[in-house]
């Protein structure tokens, strides 16, 4: 039984592994899918220290360098279940095996949320303006999303795109004012406030949008051959039990020292209830919890 | 590693080989790429003398891009006698590249 299971691969789950190993803890990390979690996606990161213009995935490697090196385990697999047993816990996974360990660190982050509309699966729909911008130079695209990914993604495909447009389902953006600046100098984007996307049409890809007004409902066809939706995360925490409390939008509740309703789950990182979602603070959460974890086992 | 084809290349190392290709079209900056990458490499070595394996920069190769009508990085296609035969479009794990390969290629 290991002293800590570790869900999620991201920078709350792999710098809780360094501090556990540093605290000569056991510990498994269990990754779904991607080591390095939503920062791999960042092409450069500026505001984590001594990390200055930094690619997200080479920041993410680091991470799990260390906590590799200092002697954590490291396992792919999808966590399913959750359960109490004597001594601790049993996480089982999607192939049906299980790994136990006295206390477990949740932080599966959040995973990105999509649109939902007929179409969505068309060819010309993207996620990713860095990875697949360059297909549509010369024509025109739209982004879909009112944050920071959202007017990243506008700036970076005005440069490539004969015509931008951005569509937001508010009056006002979240993203910062400094993107947005930057934005307005970029004499092919427009932008669409309070417009949200009902349907994407195409035969065997992307040749419109429709738009729905949020306030007369009225319909219109915007012609775009490509789609870069970026619309903020959720997080995925539906498979866990109900003794772990969450609130309305799905986040686990849980303060500083991570410590979630379930005595011997801690939360760390995007997941949990908090104010500010960077790397930055899912490493400090993922610290946190290993105090915490060592208080639980009475180690402190 | 796949050697990188480029236009000048493409028709002697993809169309006209011998045996089947498996062409990937990726981007600089693309996170799904570079985590494919390892696993091409990999297929590569395990597929050897059964089906080449070669990756096309598509920020440098758009002609290529436009023929093939490339909207995803990456986007995998296999090319059997000088023809595509079947494509794979966004990230996808190893198990489903061997199964797919194995499908279309063997």
């Amino acid at each position: 039984m290991y002293d800590v299971i570790i869900v999620g691969g991201g920078p709350a789950g792999l710098t809780a592994a360094i501090y556990a190993r540093r605290s000569a803890l056991s510990a498994l990390v269990l990754e779904r899918e991607d080591w390095g979690g939503a920062i791999v996606n960042a092409a450069q990161v500026d505001n984590y220290p001594g990390a200055f213009q930094k690619s997200g995935f080479g920041l993410a490697e680091s991470f799990r360098t260390q906590a590799e090196a200092l002697g954590a385990e490291m396992r792919e697999g999808s966590a399913v279940q959750l359960s109490k047993i004597n001594g601790g816990f049993l996480l089982t996974l999607e192939d049906s095996s299980a790994v136990r360990g006295k206390t477990v660190i949740l932080a599966m982050g959040t995973q990105r949320t999509t649109l939902d509309v007929p179409g969505e699966d068309l060819p010309g729909v993207s996620y990713c303006a860095t990875c697949d911008g360059t297909f549509f130079r010369g024509r025109t695209v739209c982004v879909v999303g009112g944050g920071d990914g959202a007017v990243d993604a506008a700036r970076l495909l005005a440069r490539l795109a004969a015509k931008v447009y951005l569509i937001h389902r508010r009056e006002t953006f979240r993203a910062a004012q400094s993107g947005l600046r930057q934005l307005e100098d970029c004499p092919n984007v427009e932008i669409i406030p309070n417009a949200v996307v009902r349907e994407i049409v195409g035969s065997d890809r992307v040749s419109t949008v429709i738009l729905e007004d949020v306030h007369s409902r009225a319909h219109r066809e915007l012609p775009v051959e490509g789609v870069f939706v970026s619309i903020g995360s959720r997080p995925n925490t539906s498979w866990l039990p109900k003794a772990i409390g969450r609130d309305a939008a799905g986040y686990l509740v849980a303060s500083e020292d991570g410590a979630t309703s379930l005595p011997g789950v801690f939360a760390a990182g995007d997941l949990r209830t908090k104010a500010l979602r960077q790397v930055v603070t899912a490493a400090a959460d993922g610290a946190a919890c290993i105090r915490s974890v060592e208080a639980y086992l009475g180690r402190l | 590693m796949p050697e990188k084809v480029g236009t000048d290349t493409f028709r002697a190392q993809v169309l006209e080989a011998q045996r089947p290709v498996v062409a990937e079209f990726y981007a600089d900056g693309c996170v799904p790429c570079r985590r494919l990458a390892p696993i091409l490499s990999a297929l590569e070595e395990e597929y050897a003398g059964k089906v080449d394996f070669v990756k096309i920069n598509t920020g440098a190769n758009e002609a290529l891009t436009q023929t093939y009508g490339i909207l995803a990085s990456p986007t995998l296609i296999l090319f059997r006698d000088g023809a595509e035969q079947a494509r794979l479009r966004g990230a996808v794990k190893k198990p489903e590249l061997i199964k797919w390969i194995g499908e279309q290629a063997l």
